[in-house]
Order: structure tokens, then C-alpha cells, then sequence
């Protein structure tokens, strides 16, 4: 069984922001969020640093844990995904993510936080594989589909990698082993420290 | 006497304290929502060699 | 029972090292746009107001609908990223990655990720429209084409045909490109221009006439073969995002990556050596580099005596400029130099990559050369992993300046003299007579240097300076008349400097026809109240056609949607219109025309037909739609097919593709590689400038391509010379009869090429390549201060030229702007690029939802140095203002990524004018979602001495806090 993985090739990502695009022309993002960011480490100086960061799908996902309406759920893949009926939008989540990943839209112009969408590693949600209510509720399932999500196929410099951990990992060791230096795929320690 | 009604007493406090041994306690964590037919898809070995072929096309330098 | 599984920090340990300083979205956070954006009520339309158009935006894919998969080109940078989109009942539904293109291998940046939303065109202009009184008029496409073309037929009555600017668009497919400077040349005049004017035409001019092409001579996927990478005036991350999978794979074999560039971009963030020098000083800093190399006898010198002329010329040049000169006027301290001298060396071969930090300077053509003589020193060029890799800017700009409208050439850069008017006549069918009768014959006019000559003959007024050709004194014009009419198809005009002066001539002329998907700034811009007319064009999305990457390879698009709302393709608004003006039946004579509608094949057979100087003549429709059929048998690597259909050729058949399309010429990889022969991709330096320059040989000697039975140099092909060489019989009877008394270029049967390839030759000769351009007014490639310096002090020694009176039919200045000191008032340098996000004028990705909330506001970069000494606040609005006047009104961005004494701002800005939001000015519903100032309102006066280049990589500006 695949244990899916997103990572990021810093050396790599030149902050073009495809991912950002490419999800919110798949998922259906509400406005005014974005599921995936570039942030920038050292803008502008020497040493600059680019990395996306979405969703993790952490393995013990901190977010499932301090969840108090437990709307989390994390599939045979190890995808990390919520069932947006049972979301109250409280924003506990967002505290206890790392990465900032939890987002929620407006449901009113000054009113309050709607429902928490977050990175779905185009999975979809806890309805029918690509019904309409799935993909206006969640975006698009590409896992269903056979598909990896949408972010890393159209990453510019294949910086963005998603798919199995294994596969994933060996395609960065060898690039590392390429170009010297030492890994450091940003947030990995994080959210999938060694297994027991 | 006394004796007898100290000793039911104790028993009426205590049989007080009885209550149903089932209680429901909040397990975190525990998925509470509708089920997703995704997973019973992605136990398919059809499904994960369709994965990783599909990342082998699409994410390696070629 | 334990609350949490495992203690969790809301901090990532690795961000919680991270470095203070703000990057460019916190920034625009912070400046206001998400945190008070209740208080910007222009703003807010992108988190709020606009959920109305979000509902119908999103277009769910439907369970059980058949899905439908068409694939095109992105229509936004050269790359040439293949785009495959999933259409249900019509609608663009979803975007799928290419991972078989060999270009992009499913690869997008924001750009390409975001082109759904052209499906959708919430923007769009959705039908013609006049301004009447200040307000927008619908009209039916009737209506508008015959008021149009009325008042243009009253115009070429009155003043001739001179008197219309057609702009064109590197936008255009090469069919649509093709037919708007075949549309010029009917309607009977040379004023018709792209954005290659504005972008690479230094590059064009100044490489052709060092080597024979003015193209990238390599590719992008042939940077994985480099040793070394040098960078300078390219910023690729941000705007060949997807060319740089193939530069990082280059830098992951083991290629040094230098970038050298006023600004510390995002490219610069992955390069091994970063090098700043000051804005305009190319020449002086490659000289630099060129000193180390001859002093420690790095350059090649087997190729140098087999392949360059002139060397000799540059090295008495080159010893002007040793490291405590370069330091003084370049910036750059002799180290860095030599530095970058002993990679490029050591590491060989080395490509060098330039894009506007080169060629946007009044000295562009010297620049661009110098850049090619280093490569030459250094043996780089027609290798491998070596090459000029000019990367291309628009989508179609090289096929737009291959065969599209040029004001200074017929397509395939066949020039304007009488020979060549006769062979398109020929290829047009038309009667020469007839088509000379077409432009003005009531006098001569100063054609530059002194001779008198038609206007069929001179170049006409280029983009860079319409706004002359409105304003000049018409006494000082080399035609009859200012323009009285602008057609701007495809065209921002917010990319040309001088924006103050562009707004008078604006509102000067008698009529603005946007033929355009959008508005554009230019029909807000200006006061008018009347005469601006606005035709709804589909996009390339909307039609069929090829397109040409930066590398030279050809791509046919599918059409992907209908056109939306009214729109017409841009084939169709010029039938129409031709019609209307009376010369659609010649124009069309070989073109199939089905309801006002040319047939797209009919018109790129037309091209294959006439475009020999280039090879663009084996690139058919069928070849081109099979390539794309079979685009995953060709290696990323080197582009070519390995088993399949297309076996051995190179993907796109990239131009030279000789002869007819029956030959099976596979493309040029490579420019000027001999390691191949001819007929598979291999090619010599072309012999375009005589066989011998003062008693020199400029002929190769001793090299030539593999299987050339001629072993060393040769002139170019013609029918004589098949005759000396005894090949002549070679030829079909057929192919004798039409090859006759002409060359390579002009025989139309294509034996002539043929039977060259046929003994291993290049049809265009062998030669060498020269380093002394002696038709340029700088024959030696020389630095000269831009008009605009920042260094006053040097002015005296490295001057501008003296003005001219008669160039490009406008006079041009040059001394007389330099001659005063400006630097003292506007201390600052002020430089323009791209984001990422946008592209060009920008209208179209400002319209675009996705893209926009990514760069929701125009800014400057500015030092901290020079924040503090001007006051200017790290988000505050500040006032940008240039040497002639015009100024912008822009928040202000402190960082190091600029050097002090350099401002940068982005120029895909409009739809504000010094200060003012022009939103109201829009028809209805078609404001793009971001506006801001236009950086060209705030540039200056300075045009390149050889194509009228504009000066915007240097010119000078000051800054104050509004």
C-alpha cells in the first residue's frame, strides 16, 4: 500500500506559483483562499529560498487530533481529508497544523469563518467518488481518477513531488546525490517523522 | 441494631455510587463523519499500480 | 487516556529559523491589500464581490458527459508549453498536464496553469463598440467594419497609405502574424510592427549580421548538455518559469550557473556566481570578461582562424577595457570578472542566455554582439550545451518576426528592395505593377542615408515610435502624411515608453481601432471622447494555427473553444476588413476562404511556399499536426524522434527545415553545428556578407559539415553555381525551368536546395562568422553612457551618437537628449521586468481571476539605502517620476534586491494614468481585476542606433512619498 507524500525540491522551485494556479483550477477554491502557498525564505538576499507548502497529510495528523467535532479522517494512502458537514469552522485545526494549511473562507463579508478547506491532495471528500457534490464541496478527486494532484503534475520544475513516500524520496535522494550537498526537504522531519 | 443500619447505610451510599459501566468516552481522533467510498477504491491493486504509473509518467525527468 | 497523541508545536522547526526579511506576498499584505482591503473598495472585488461571477466560473466537470481532450500551445511565453484541455459539451471544464510534450513534460508556471480561464472571459470585450460622447456604442461587426473602413479609405484618399499604423501581434499564430503584414503590403504600406520591436530586434539584427539567423541558436532542452550557463539581462524563473526544469536539470549534471544582472532575481537565487553590474554597461562588462580570457589565451583558437572574422578588431577594443575600467564604469570588481572569465573557460562548452537587460538599450545592437563575440572566442557557438540561447519573449514572437508584420522586411526577412517585392508578388500571385500601385507614388522621400526612395523601400515607422509618426512635424517625416489612424491588433501599448507624450498622440488622431480581446490600456488611457472603436478577437485559444517557440520549433494549436461571445479570430476581422478596402480577392487569391474565414492551412502551404531564406518551407500542416500526434517519441534531450512516424526528426521541425515538405528534412536542432550533416540537422555559419572584406577570406577555411563533398568554406547557392560545380543536371527538367537564374532564396521549385543538401552543402554557404558588423554605425561593438546616465562624468569619454535626421522616416535623437546632465535631479536608475504571474501589457492576466490575486498591486523596488534617503516607506505610495516629466504613483518595496542607486518596478501594469484609476473609462464589465500605473508613463526619450530599440533598461527617475 502507497503511504502518499508531497515534497518539495527547494533547490528546485523557482516561486512560480503553477501549484497555486493549478489547484485553484481544479479544486474549486472558494475565493479569496489559496490551498497551497509559495513562501519565500530570504527574499531578495543571498541564500533565497523558495518552497510550496500545502497539506502535509501528516502521519498522526495534529489536526485530526484537536479536532472536537473529529471531522478528520486519513485514507488507506495516508491522505489526510474532513467531512465538511461536521466541520463547525472553529479554527482549532489551523492552530495546531504546522504548516498553516488549514484555511477558511468568509461566509459573509465581515461575518463569520466558514467551513475549514484545506488541501484535499485531490482526493476529494467523504462523498461519491467525482460526483458534482463532491467536486463543489471538495474539488476535484484525482486519486479516484487514477491521477496524483494537480499541483505537483504541473509544477514548472518538478520540484513539487506527490505521489508515493518511497518513490518520492528516492527521486530527491539521487537528485541529491547528483548535485552534492545535504537534503533538506523542508517540513518532511515534521510531518512524517521515522516511523516506529 | 446500630450496627446493621450503619452497615445498610454503607451499602445504600455505595450502591448510590452504581451507575450504567458503558459510558461513551470521547476518543479523539476517531473519525466521525460519512464514510468515504475512496478507501475501499484505493485497496485495489489496480488502483495503486495506476498511481504509480501515472507518477512515473508524469513527475520523473523522463 | 491522553489528550494528544504527541506534542505538537504550531511552528515547524525548520521556519522557525527562517531569515526576517519580507518577501514579495507578505509585502503585498501587508501593504494593505488583504489587511485593509475593506478600506481599498477598488480592491475588494477579488475576496468578496466578485462570488457572484465565482458561481458561474466554476463549470463542474458532469459525471457521465463525455469528455473531450484537445490539445494547444500556452499562449503566453515563447517556451511553448503544451496545453491539454478537457472540454464537456463546449465548455472548457478542466486542464490536464502535456506530460508528452518534450517541451514542457506536463510542466506550467501560474500562466499556464491559469489558461482555463480564458474559457470563461468574464473581461472580455463581448462585441464591437464605439466611443460616442464619452461613452461606449454597441454596434454589429457590419456596422463596425463599414464605418472603419470608410473612414480609412478617407484617409488613404487624402494623405495615402502611409497614413495608418497597422500593429500587429507576436501573439498572432504564424498564419495570423503572416497575414497582417501581407494586409499591410495590399493595403500599400510598410507601417505595420509587433512587439519583437520592443523586445528582440537588437538580437535579430545584431546576431544575423554576425552569424546569418538572428535566433536562438540552441534550445531550451539542450541546456541539460551545458557546462556552463551564463545568464545576463534574463530573468527566466519569472519569465521562462518552465525553461528553467530544463536549466536546473543542466545544473543538476554539473553546469555552473552564472547570473549577471543589476538585480538579484529569482534566477539569480539558483545560480552558483551572481554578479550585479550597473544597467546599460554589457558591453564594457563583457569585455571584462573578454580581457582575462586573451590575457590568459583561454579563447579557441583553431576555431577562431577556421570560424571569425575579425577578432583581431576586437581585441585592440578589448584591451581598452582592463578590470580597474571595468570596475569604474560596470560596477563589478575585477574578482567577480575574472571569475566568471575562468568558469566560462574551464567549463566549455557554455551557453549564454540574454533577454531585455541586453537588448532594451539605445546601444542594444553592440551589446548583443559582444555577447555573440565572446561565445565565438570561447568556440561556444554550434556545439551542444554551447549556443546564444536568446530566449524569446511572447508566444509567437519568433515566428511573428520569421514571417509576420515587420515594418522593415517581407516575410522571411526578405527585405524591402524591388527584388524582393517581385518574388512575393510571384509566391502572392499578383501582378507587381498592381501591388506597386498600391503605395504612394507621388514623390521620394529620405530613406536615411541620404538616397532618395519610395516609401515601398523604406522602412516603416516600428512600434517603439508611432507616437512620432502622430507628432513629429511632418516637414521632418520620410512620408506624406502623420498617422491619422491607428490599427492596433494584439498590441498593449503600455510596453512603449514616453506614456505622457503617447497620451497626446492618442488623442491627436482621428481614429484608435483595438482589435483586441480586451480593452487595453490604450482605450482608456487618453482623454478621447470619441473615435475609439473596440473588435471582440479570440484569443489562441479560439482558433487553429502554428506557433514558434523560442527554439525554433513549430507547434500546431487545436482549436480548444468556439470564439466567445462575438468574437472573430484574427484571420477573419483582417478578411473582413480586406474586403471592405477592396483587395480581399488578390490578397486571398491562393487561400481557400469559407464564410470570411481563410482557411488557416491554405495560408501556413502559402508561407511554406515563399519562406526559403529561413526554412520554413518543409514545416507542412500534416507534418506539424503529426509531430504533435506523436510529441512522446521524441527525446527531451535532444527533441528527436526515436522509432514512430516522425523517426529522426527533431520535434517542431525547427527552422531551417529545408526544402519541400516531400524532402523529409528533419529541422535544425542546432544552429550551425557541423558535427551533422545537412540533411540531418546539421548547418555551417551562413555566407551573407560577400566572400572577402579587404582582401580577406570570409569564407571558412578548413571546416565545414560532416559528408560536405565542398571540403571548406563556399558562397551561397545559386543556379550558377550549380553550373560551375557540375551539380546542375542534378536538377528534374522541372526544377531546371524554375531554378533558372535564381538562388536558394528565390527558386520556388526548391531543387536548387536540394541538390546543395544533396552533396552535403548548406544552401545559404559556409562562411565565417564576423565580429566586425562594418554596415552598423558602430562596427566594433562600442560602449556608449545610455542618454539618461547616472554617470554624468563619463558621458565625455564613451558619448551617444549625433542625431539623425532621416531613420526609420522619423528623426531621431541622440546628443541632443545626452547633452544635458539630468542625474543630479533624478539620481536613480530606473529598470523594468517581469512577474511571473502576468505577460506583456499584462491586460489579459490582470483580467484573469487566478492570476490576479497573486499580484494584486503595481510596485518598486527600492533599496534601503535609498528608501531612507528618500523617505519612501516600505508599503507606502510613493512618486515615481522620470527626467521628462511623466510620473507614477506606486507602493513602494524596500529591498536588497535591488542595489543602491537602482529602482525596478514590473511593467504588465495599466488602466491608471499618473495618479488615477481610470476604471470608469472601461466599457462595462471590462476593467481588469487589477489596474495600476503603467511604468512607461515615467520612461524616457532613447531608441537603438540600428533597429529603434527603446531605451527602458536605463533610464533615470526620482523618487518622493506621495
Amino acid at each position: 500500500m502507497a503511504r502518499m507524500k508531497f515534497l518539495c525540491d527547494t533547490e528546485r522551485c523557482i516561486e512560480c506559483n503553477g501549484c497555486v494556479t493549478a489547484c485553484n483550477n481544479e479544486n474549486n477554491v472558494p475565493w479569496g483562499i489559496n490551498r497551497r502557498h509559495v513562501v519565500t525564505l530570504g527574499d531578495g538576499r543571498r541564500g533565497e529560498k523558495s518552497v510550496s507548502v500545502a497539506c502535509m497529510h501528516c502521519t498522526d495528523a495534529p489536526c485530526a487530533a484537536v479536532c472536537p467535532v473529529d471531522c478528520f479522517y486519513t485514507t488507506e494512502d495516508g491522505i489526510v481529508l474532513h467531512d465538511k458537514d461536521l466541520c463547525i469552522g472553529c479554527g482549532y485545526c489551523f492552530y495546531a497544523c504546522p504548516f498553516g494549511a488549514p484555511q477558511y473562507p468568509q461566509q459573509e463579508a465581515f461575518g463569520v469563518r466558514g467551513k475549514m478547506d484545506k488541501c484535499t491532495f485531490c482526493a476529494g471528500g467523504p462523498l461519491p467518488d467525482n460526483s458534482k457534490e463532491e467536486f463543489l464541496k471538495y474539488g476535484r478527486n484525482r486519486i479516484a481518477e487514477g491521477k496524483l494532484p494537480l499541483c505537483a503534475e504541473m509544477c514548472a520544475t518538478k520540484a513539487l513531488l506527490a505521489g508515493d513516500g518511497t518513490v518520492v524520496s528516492e527521486i530527491y535522494r539521487k537528485r541529491v546525490m547528483k548535485r552534492g550537498g545535504r537534503p533538506d526537504a523542508l517540513g518532511w522531519q515534521t510531518a512524517y517523522p521515522a516511523e516506529k | 441494631m446500630r450496627k446493621t443500619f450503619f452497615g445498610a447505610l454503607c451499602l445504600l451510599i455505595l450502591a448510590g455510587c452504581y451507575g450504567p459501566v458503558d459510558i461513551a468516552y470521547h476518543e479523539p481522533a476517531r473519525y466521525m463523519g460519512s464514510m468515504d467510498p475512496l478507501l475501499a477504491k484505493e485497496r485495489s491493486p489496480e488502483q495503486q499500480e495506476l498511481l504509480l504509473q501515472r507518477f512515473n509518467k508524469g513527475q520523473t525527468d523522463r | 487516556m491522553k489528550p494528544f497523541k504527541k506534542s505538537v508545536s504550531r511552528k515547524a522547526p525548520e521556519q522557525a529559523g527562517a531569515p526576517e526579511s519580507v518577501d514579495r506576498r507578505t509585502f503585498l499584505r501587508r501593504s494593505g491589500w488583504v489587511v485593509g482591503s475593506g478600506a481599498l473598495l477598488g480592491l475588494l472585488p477579488l475576496s468578496t464581490m466578485r462570488r457572484t461571477e465565482a458561481a458561474d466560473k466554476d463549470t463542474p466537470p458532469q459525471p457521465g458527459v463525455k469528455t473531450e481532450y484537445r490539445r494547444t500551445i500556452c499562449t503566453h511565453c515563447s517556451v511553448g508549453c503544451g496545453v491539454i484541455a478537457e472540454i464537456q459539451n463546449g465548455v472548457w471544464i478542466g486542464q490536464e498536464p502535456d506530460f508528452d510534450s518534450p517541451i514542457n513534460l506536463g510542466a506550467h508556471c501560474a500562466k499556464g496553469a491559469s489558461v482555463r480561464d480564458h474559457g470563461n472571459g468574464h473581461k472580455r470585450v463581448k462585441y464591437p463598440m464605439k466611443l460616442v460622447n464619452g461613452s461606449w456604442t454597441r454596434l454589429s461587426w457590419d456596422q463596425a467594419v463599414n464605418e472603419i473602413g470608410d473612414r480609412l479609405l478617407r484617409i488613404r484618399e487624402e494623405s495615402g497609405p502611409d497614413a495608418v499604423f497597422w500593429c500587429g501581434s507576436s501573439k498572432a499564430s504564424n498564419e495570423g502574424a503572416y497575414l497582417q503584414r501581407k494586409f499591410a503590403a495590399f493595403w500599400g504600406s510598410n507601417n505595420c510592427d509587433h512587439q519583437a520591436r520592443i523586445c528582440h530586434s537588437t538580437t535579430v539584427a545584431g546576431v544575423a549580421n554576425t552569424w546569418g539567423y538572428g535566433a536562438m541558436t540552441n534550445s531550451y532542452n539542450d541546456m541539460h548538455n551545458c557546462k556552463a550557463m551564463l545568464f545576463i539581462g534574463s530573468n527566466a524563473a519569472e519569465a521562462h518559469p518552465v525553461a528553467m526544469q530544463h536549466v536546473l536539470r543542466g545544473k543538476e549534471n554539473g553546469a555552473k550557473m552564472i547570473v549577471v544582472d543589476p538585480r538579484f532575481t529569482r534566477t539569480a537565487a539558483h545560480a552558483d556566481i551572481y554578479v550585479r553590474l550597473r544597467p546599460g554597461t554589457d558591453v564594457g562588462f563583457t569585455y571584462g570578461v573578454l580581457w582575462h580570457i586573451f590575457k590568459n589565451g583561454w579563447e579557441d583558437t583553431q576555431y577562431i582562424s577556421q570560424r571569425v572574422w575579425g577578432m583581431e578588431e576586437i581585441r585592440k577594443e578589448v584591451a581598452k577595457w582592463p578590470p580597474e575600467v571595468v570596475a569604474n564604469v560596470c560596477g563589478t570588481p575585477e574578482e567577480q570578472v575574472a571569475l566568471v572569465a575562468r568558469t566560462m573557460a574551464e567549463n566549455r562548452p557554455g551557453t549564454l542566455v540574454w533577454c531585455m537587460g541586453g537588448t532594451q538599450h539605445h546601444i542594444g545592437n553592440n551589446i548583443v554582439r559582444a555577447f555573440c563575440i565572446l561565445q565565438l572566442a570561447l568556440g561556444n557557438i554550434g556545439v551542444s550545451g554551447g549556443g546564444a540561447n536568446i530566449f524569446r519573449g511572447h508566444d509567437n514572437v519568433q515566428g511573428a518576426t520569421d514571417v509576420g508584420p515587420n515594418c522593415d522586411s517581407l516575410p522571411g526577412y526578405y527585405g524591402l528592395v524591388e527584388a524582393a517585392w517581385q518574388y512575393w508578388a510571384e509566391v502572392w500571385g499578383v501582378d507587381y505593377e498592381w501591388l506597386k500601385a498600391r503605395f504612394d507614388r507621388t514623390r521620394t522621400y529620405d530613406a536615411g542615408s541620404g538616397q532618395l526612395a519610395f516609401t515601398m523601400n523604406i522602412p516603416g515607422i516600428p512600434v517603439s515610435r508611432w507616437i512620432d509618426g502622430v507628432l513629429e512635424d511632418p516637414k521632418n517625416l520620410s512620408q506624406r502624411s502623420n498617422f491619422r489612424a491607428v490599427f492596433f491588433q494584439g498590441h498593449a501599448c503600455n510596453s512603449q515608453t514616453r506614456g505622457v507624450e503617447m497620451k497626446k498622440a492618442l488623442e491627436k488622431l482621428e481614429m484608435v481601432v483595438i482589435s483586441d480581446p480586451y480593452p487595453t490600456h490604450m482605450a482608456v488611457m487618453s482623454d478621447r471622447k470619441d473615435g475609439i472603436y473596440l473588435l471582440p478577437t479570440a484569443t489562441q485559444f479560439e482558433t487553429v494555427g502554428s506557433v514558434t517557440a523560442s527554439n525554433r520549433s513549430l507547434q500546431w494549436r487545436e482549436k480548444v473553444i468556439d470564439p466567445l461571445f462575438e468574437s472573430l479570430p484574427d484571420h477573419v476581422v483582417l478578411y473582413k476588413l480586406a474586403k471592405k478596402l477592396g483587395f480581399a480577392e488578390q490578397m486571398f487569391k491562393n487561400i481557400k476562404v469559407n464564410q470570411d474565414e481563410p482557411l488557416i492551412e491554405d495560408v501556413l502551404r502559402e508561407i511554406n511556399r515563399g519562406c526559403w531564406t529561413i526554412g520554413y518551407t518543409g514545416q507542412s500542416p500534416e507534418r506539424l499536426k503529426l509531430h504533435a500526434e506523436h510529441r512522446r517519441t521524441f527525446d527531451t534531450t535532444t527533441l528527436q524522434a526515436k522509432g514512430g512516424p516522425c523517426d529522426g526528426e527533431y520535434y517542431g521541425l525547427p527552422w531551417p527545415c529545408w526544402g519541400n515538405p516531400g524532402l523529409k528534412h528533419p529541422g535544425t536542432p542546432l544552429l550551425y553545428d557541423p558535427s551533422k550533416s545537412v540533411a540531418d540537422g546539421g548547418l555551417v555559419f551562413r555566407a551573407n556578407f560577400g566572400t572577402e572584406r579587404n582582401g580577406q577570406n570570409l569564407l571558412a577555411e578548413g571546416l565545414f559539415s560532416k559528408g560536405s563533398e565542398i571540403k571548406d568554406g563556399y558562397p551561397e547557392f545559386t543556379a550558377d553555381l550549380l553550373k560551375k560545380l557540375g551539380w546542375w543536371d542534378d536538377l528534374t527538367p522541372e526544377e531546371k525551368k524554375a531554378a533558372e537564374g535564381r538562388n536558394w532564396k528565390t527558386d520556388l521549385s526548391g531543387g536548387i536546395q536540394r541538390v546543395a543538401i544533396k552533396h552535403g552543402c548548406a544552401p545559404f554557404g559556409n562562411a565565417k562568422a564576423r565580429c566586425v558588423v562594418w554596415n552598423f554605425p558602430d562596427a566594433v561593438p562600442l560602449h556608449r553612457e545610455p542618454l539618461y546616465t547616472p554617470r554624468y562624468d563619463l558621458v565625455s569619454q564613451y558619448p551617444t551618437y549625433a542625431d539623425r535626421q532621416a531613420f526609420w522616416r522619423l528623426p531621431t535623437r541622440y546628443r541632443s537628449i545626452q547633452s544635458t546632465d539630468h542625474s543630479k535631479k533624478y539620481p536613480l536608475v530606473f529598470i523594468s521586468g517581469r512577474l511571473v504571474e502576468y505577460e506583456g501589457g499584462g491586460e489579459e492576466t490582470r483580467s484573469n481571476a487566478w492570476l490576479a490575486k497573486l499580484q494584486p498591486e503595481m510596485f518598486v523596488e527600492i533599496n534601503s539605502v535609498d528608501a531612507n534617503n528618500t523617505g519612501a516607506k516600505d508599503g507606502s505610495y510613493v512618486w515615481l517620476e522620470g527626467p521628462e516629466g511623466g510620473r507614477i504613483k506606486v507602493r513602494a518595496m524596500v529591498t536588497e534586491r535591488v542595489g543602491p542607486g537602482v529602482v525596478w518596478t514590473p511593467f504588465h501594469f495599466g488602466g491608471w494614468f499618473q495618479g488615477k484609476d481610470l476604471v470608469d473609462r472601461y466599457p462595462p464589465g471590462t476593467a481588469p481585476y487589477v489596474r495600476g500605473e503603467a511604468c512607461n508613463t515615467a520612461t524616457t526619450y532613447g531608441y537603438d542606433s540600428v533597429t529603434q530599440m527603446q531605451e527602458t533598461k536605463g533610464t533615470l527617475c526620482r523618487i518622493y512619498p506621495v
